[in-house]
């Protein structure tokens, strides 16, 4: 029969209700333990619980009561105090919910807050930017709570909407339905302050002498935003002067009050609004200055300034290049952004280079160069924009015997390109310089050379470039222009690991690449003939995949039908096939396919006298005659190219195509 | 020390007079500067109001021609040969101290130090 706990002093505006409800409810209470619910018996009724009730429900007991009327009115009562249990419950829930609001805006939980019985306050969290200062003095209510005092209360609240609604407006990412909205409430809020405003000057106008600063201050925080106050900037002068004055000589006054305090709260953050607009110059800085905030730092100014600049600037680019004279040229280097090498370009101890991009070869080399005579064709190149921001991933692994070790693939070829030290070469690079081939060059996996490789470039098109310069023939350098035109190289991707055997010396890692080769080292007179092979339509979307494993004896053996005829192996090269071994799922185009079989066949009629010890040399050595290159040339697009795949990765793809070779010239002869 | 934007200011200075040393291919002032209107001015150590975004000495060489001129860790520099120092980025004011075809730099420099001084001589 205890009272329900009543808080002591509810709000006037929110509880209300509650309280009264308490009260009732105190009685019914007890009222409704001690009897079940539609089971109003009037001998429960004993007179001393209910006089103890302090409710409004008194059921007088009367032994002479009739009991239906008895009943009646407990089940009234009843229902009565059921829809106030729930009344209850739901003011209390808002209770607790305007509590907890107040506590994120005020700072702590207001007393107000219901707690049942055992449970613990909630743990407050203070909304940032919801902390406004106003001045105690103006908003605690005196004894006399003159018009005035009432208004200048209004006033710094009507103030602090203003500059809420003004950040809410300023709100960046807002769709223009909200930023319509939020203006207008800034606007309205605006339009309130200067009601007030008007009204205290006015009553302040009658009650006591001039008094600029509260006129000053509100202009001056709608002259920071809106355009139609621009004249006010000059009573900003006079009301910040004035202020300044006023809050040492007026810090008493009551008009002036806002002001010392607000002097003080300068040094605030910016989130925090700084109580009244005398603060607001700073009001203005809290706006986000125009020059972004960089952190604090420190700088040295025994440094000279250019070089600080150069090293921003320096770090923007990227390192690759280190050296300055082909920086000139490379100067719209715009494609060699974002140039990605993905995988892991692991090139075995010899291996020369292994360029993940034709374009990126080229420009390495381009920037290897040391020799002057480097510098026309450079020029050329000087397009090669795939070069600038040229990442490589992966592990590029370099032997320590390879001779010329660079540390990147693009290098290997190109230093390996300036050890010919061939000023013949020279012209030739200007032809090089159009390696449409090179471009949209792709090689991922792992290009993985072998040790032994003297030149050893691990991409396929360096090698033939690096057995072409090693050609050092005079003669091979008007071919050179003619393979200015790899049209056939375009769109070439290598991928997997191209494999190079260590024997090999030069050792090209494609079938193109081989040919090249081939056709530098040949004589002279394979000059005119070279021009025929400006059209490499058939090496055009070559792509060879998995694993193009070079034979160690083999020489290099270029693919293209047009260059068996002048296969002229003088060294032994190494002969890459792709392998498909690595990548089962792939797929070969026929046309790839024929060009490989069409390599091997050049390959392998070049191969005349030289010992080899591959087994599958034995199938070539019955055709081996040079006026079988022709037939067999003719004989090769008529090749069945269309085993199944699977048929193909199964087994070594040189075998199979020895074996259909072997087939047909068995066949033919 | 911080200044009303807009409004005149007034501080007690002192010109201070750096000879540049000539080290190697540089001339070296012997101090370090932080600040500037483009950085965040919370983190100035040495600034009494936060938002101070002057240009302040955060660091004097041993003995180096600042040291010798009288150039105090501290110090906000409000001119440097005449060139306003109160409202400039940290670049820019980098490059009005260390021009290279400059051998001497005037500071107006102000600290809280000297302010103090003044009004204790007024009274």
């Amino acid at each position: 029969m205890h009272p329900v706990p009543v808080p002591p002093s509810l709000p006037n505006v929110r509880s209300g209700n509650i309280q009264v409800t308490k009260f009732i409810l105190s009685g019914i209470d007890d009222f409704g333990t001690k009897r079940r619910l539609g089971n109003c018996r009037v001998e429960m009724e004993s007179k001393d619980k209910v006089s103890d009730s302090d409710s409004g429900v008194i059921l007088q007991s009367g032994s002479d009561s009739p009991q239906s009327v008895m009943k009646g009115r407990c089940c009234s009562v009843i229902l009565r105090k059921q829809m106030l249990e729930e009344t209850l419950e739901a003011r209390l829930d808002e209770l607790k919910k305007l509590c907890l609001r107040e506590s994120e805006l005020v700072g702590y939980l207001p007393k107000e807050y219901p707690l049942a019985d055992g449970e613990e306050p909630p743990p407050v969290r203070r909304r940032i930017g919801a902390s406004f200062q106003l001045d105690e003095l103006t908003i605690t209510p005196r004894d006399e709570d003159s018009e005035l005092d009432h208004l200048e209360r209004v006033f710094a609240l009507q103030l602090q909407f203003v500059e809420a609604a003004k950040r809410l407006s300023q709100e960046g990412n807002l769709s223009r339905h909200i930023r319509k909205q939020r203006k207008h409430a800034y606007m309205q809020e605006q339009k309130k302050l200067n009601e007030i405003k008007n009204d205290i000057n006015k009553r302040k106008a009658i009650a006591s002498g001039p008094t600029d600063q509260v006129r000053n201050v509100v202009e001056e925080l709608s002259a920071s935003d809106d355009s139609s106050l621009e004249d006010d900037t000059r009573q900003h002068h006079s009301q910040c002067s004035s202020t300044e004055f006023l809050s040492t000589a007026h810090a008493a006054q009551r008009s002036n009050s806002p002001l010392p305090p607000l002097q003080s709260s300068r040094p605030t953050p910016p989130q925090t609004l700084e109580g009244l607009a005398l603060v607001c110059y700073q009001g203005g800085d809290c706006k986000k200055s125009p020059i972004m905030d960089a952190a604090w730092t420190e700088s040295n100014l025994d440094e000279p300034y250019e070089k600080i600049k150069r090293r921003s600037s320096l770090n923007s680019k990227t390192s690759s290049s280190t050296v300055t004279p082909p920086e000139s040229v490379q100067s719209d280097l715009s494609a060699l952004h974002h140039f990605e090498m993905r995988g892991m370009p692991y090139l075995n101890p010899n291996s020369a280079s292994a360029p993940s991009t034709p374009e990126m070869r080229g420009r390495i080399h381009h920037q290897c160069t040391r020799s002057p005579t480097v510098t026309p064709s450079e020029s050329a190149l000087s397009d090669l924009s795939a070069l600038r921001h040229f990442e490589m991933r992966g592990r590029p692994y370099l032997n320590s015997n390879s001779a010329s070790a660079p540390s990147t693939p693009e290098m290997r070829g190109r230093i390996h390109y300036q050890d010919a030290s061939n000023p013949t070469v020279t012209p030739s690079e200007s032809a090089l310089s159009d390696l449409s081939a090179l471009r949209h060059f792709e090689m991922r996996g792992r290009p993985y050379l072998n040790p032994n490789s003297t030149s050893a470039p691990s991409t396929p098109e360096m090698r033939g470039r690096i057995h072409y310069q090693d050609a050092s023939s005079p003669a091979v350098t008007p071919s050179e222009s003619v393979q200015s035109d790899l049209s056939a190289l375009q769109h070439f991707e290598m991928r997997g690991r191209p494999y190079l055997n260590p024997n090999s010396t030069s050792a090209p890692s494609t079938p193109e690449m081989r040919g090249r080769i081939h056709y530098q080292d040949a004589s002279p007179a394979v000059t005119p003939s070279e021009s025929g092979q400006s059209d490499r339509s058939a090496l055009q979307h070559f792509e060879m995949r998995g694993r193009p494993y070079l034979n160690p004896n083999s020489a290099s053996a270029p693919l293209t039908p047009e260059m068996r005829e002048r296969i002229h192996y003088q060294d032994a090269r190494i002969v890459r096939t792709p392998s498909l071994k690595e990548h089962p799922n792939r797929t070969l185009q026929r046309n790839v396919v024929s060009e490989e079989l069409q390599s091997w066949h050049e390959r392998t009629r070049q191969r005349n006298g030289r010992p080899h010890s591959l087994d599958r040399q034995g199938a070539f050595r019955g055709p081996r005659t040079q006026n079988r290159s022709r037939e067999q040339y003719m004989r090769w697009p008529a090749l069945p190219l269309q085993r199944p795949m699977p048929h193909w990765m199964r087994d070594h793809p040189q075998y199979q195509w020895y074996t259909t070779e072997e087939a047909k010239v068995a066949s033919q002869f | 020390m911080a200044f009303v934007a807009g409004q005149p200011v007034t501080a007690v200075v002192q010109c201070i007079e750096i000879c540049k040393l000539c080290h190697g291919d540089n001339l070296i002032l012997g101090f370090s500067i932080g600040g500037g209107i483009d950085q965040d001015p919370a983190q100035n150590p040495f600034s009494e109001d936060k938002t101070d975004k002057g240009i302040y000495v955060t660091r004097i060489s041993e003995g180096g021609p600042a040291e010798v001129a009288g150039l105090q860790i501290g110090d906000k520099i409000m001119q440097v040969n005449g060139w306003d120092m109160t409202m400039v980025t940290h670049d820019q004011a980098r490059k009005r101290l260390t021009k290279k075809n400059e051998d001497v730099v005037r500071l107006l420099v102000t600290r809280k130090s000297l302010q103090q001084a003044l009004q204790q001589s007024l009274q």
